[in-house]
């Protein structure tokens, strides 16, 4: 599943871009996670998937929040929080 | 990727430094080595080694991916995109007291010649007592470390600087030092001058440069230095890290009027209000006023001065291709 048809489910949608990120299928990605551990994962690629999470919702993540040692989960409940005051 | 020839100046033969291989290049770009290649190739300089295949001027190859890329994910594109993000906040953050843990660690490759004796390795220390700056004492900096426990040991001459830095909300009174700092925005902003990467043998030549229509963070603010100097200010041309997701070298030129070095940031200031495209910042024109005279606390500035290279490898400017890696975590002391 790639970001483009990943729906509107903000979960699919971080996934898919996490897993474009660092070219796995979208479960070999767990949610329990740290960002940095995802295999393969480095900050240029957490960045890419960042941007094309951001351009696909129209929405800023603050970099603060980047900063943290998040999780997966914790960047999804992000983004959908997010994506609720966007709207 | 789309191509096309016009949008940026290529580093002139006399002043290349034809180092780059298409590794290294696919990795700025973003795209497969044999992709990377054939477009870089397509555009830009070149000269054939016999082992390594085309080589190109890293400054060309960082100017591709910037003006070139339709993906905005490209390295530089990163880069630009999220150190600059805070331009978008509120004007407090800009300089509200912020506690970073910086690191500065050399790439293996520089490390393993360094070590082995082969290759003389320095970097500049940061300045900590520039305005704003403040190293903090043992259990502060402790205290922010604990926020990265999985963070590896930096070996020397990589550093690992705890701080807090505080802006502030100034601005530029002289009429001369305005008038000048506003022509050269406008050269930027009008095209006279492409905002663009330039090699550290034209920066070390920032009059040419300027004049061959091309300018960058350390070209511009050497410039105003010496034009605000010609005009019998005092003045200098700063060079640091601007601090932040990634970060990254940056540099300035800093006034000193009213008792205080005041920062006039023309990379800042053009990329807010002149920049097009990925390079532009959707900053409000408060930001664009504090670029002449604010001090923002994501600068932490080095030692050198005249804004003279942070790395050298055996007394010349480090290959930018082999960059030292600077991690700003921000936190909270104790």
């Amino acid at each position: 599943m790639t970001i483009a048809d990943s729906g509107d489910d903000p979960a699919d949608v971080v996934v898919a871009a996490l897993a474009a990120a660092v070219s796995l299928a979208a479960d070999q990605i767990k949610t329990s996670q740290r960002l940095a551990q995802i295999p393969g994962m480095e900050s240029v690629k957490i960045l890419r998937a960042v941007v094309r999470i951001e351009d696909y919702y129209h929405i800023n993540v603050p970099d603060d929040f980047l900063f943290e040692t998040a999780t997966v989960a914790d960047l999804i409940d992000l983004v959908a929080r997010l994506v609720k005051e966007s709207r | 990727m789309s191509a096309t020839t016009s949008t940026f100046i290529r580093v002139p033969a006399s002043y290349a430094r034809y180092d780059v291989d298409t590794t290294v290049t696919a990795g700025l770009l973003g795209l497969p080595d044999g992709e990377a290649g054939e477009l870089a190739t397509t555009h830009l300089p070149y000269v054939r080694d016999p082992g390594r295949g085309p080589l190109f001027d890293h400054a060309d190859v960082v100017n591709l991916a910037l003006f070139h890329s339709n993906t905005g994910c490209t390295v530089p594109d990163l880069a630009l995109r999220f150190l600059l993000r805070f331009a978008t906040a509120p004007q407090s953050t800009w300089y509200e007291p912020r506690w970073w843990l910086v690191r500065v660690c050399p790439p293996p490759a520089l490390l393993d010649r360094a070590r082995d004796g082969s290759a003389q390795l320095s970097i500049e220390p940061a300045d900590l007592a520039a305005p704003g700056v403040v190293p903090l004492d043992a259990p502060d900096a402790a205290a922010l470390r604990q926020a990265r426990p999985t963070a590896k040991a930096i070996l020397p001459p990589g550093y690992e600087v705890a701080v807090r830095i505080t802006g502030a909300e100034a601005t530029v009174h002289d009429g001369r030092a305005r008038g000048l700092y506003q022509e050269m925005v406008d050269a930027l902003a009008g095209g006279a001058v492409t905002y663009q990467s330039v090699n550290e043998g034209l920066r070390a030549r920032h009059r040419e440069a300027w004049q061959l229509g091309m300018a960058d963070c350390v070209v511009a603010s050497r410039l105003l230095a010496d034009r605000l100097r010609d005009a019998g200010l005092t003045a200098r041309a700063r060079r640091g890290y601007l601090l932040g997701l990634v970060g990254s070298d940056h540099a300035w030129c800093e006034l000193y009027e009213d008792d205080h070095w005041k920062p006039m940031d023309l990379a800042f200031a053009f990329l807010a209000s002149g920049g097009s495209g990925t390079r532009r910042i959707n900053a409000t024109p408060e930001f664009v006023a504090a670029c002449c005279g604010s001090r923002f606390n994501r600068l932490l500035p080095g030692q050198a001065p005249d804004a003279l290279p942070l790395v050298h490898l055996d007394g010349e400017p480090a290959p930018p291709w082999l960059p030292v890696a600077v991690s700003a975590h921000p936190g909270e002391a104790r």
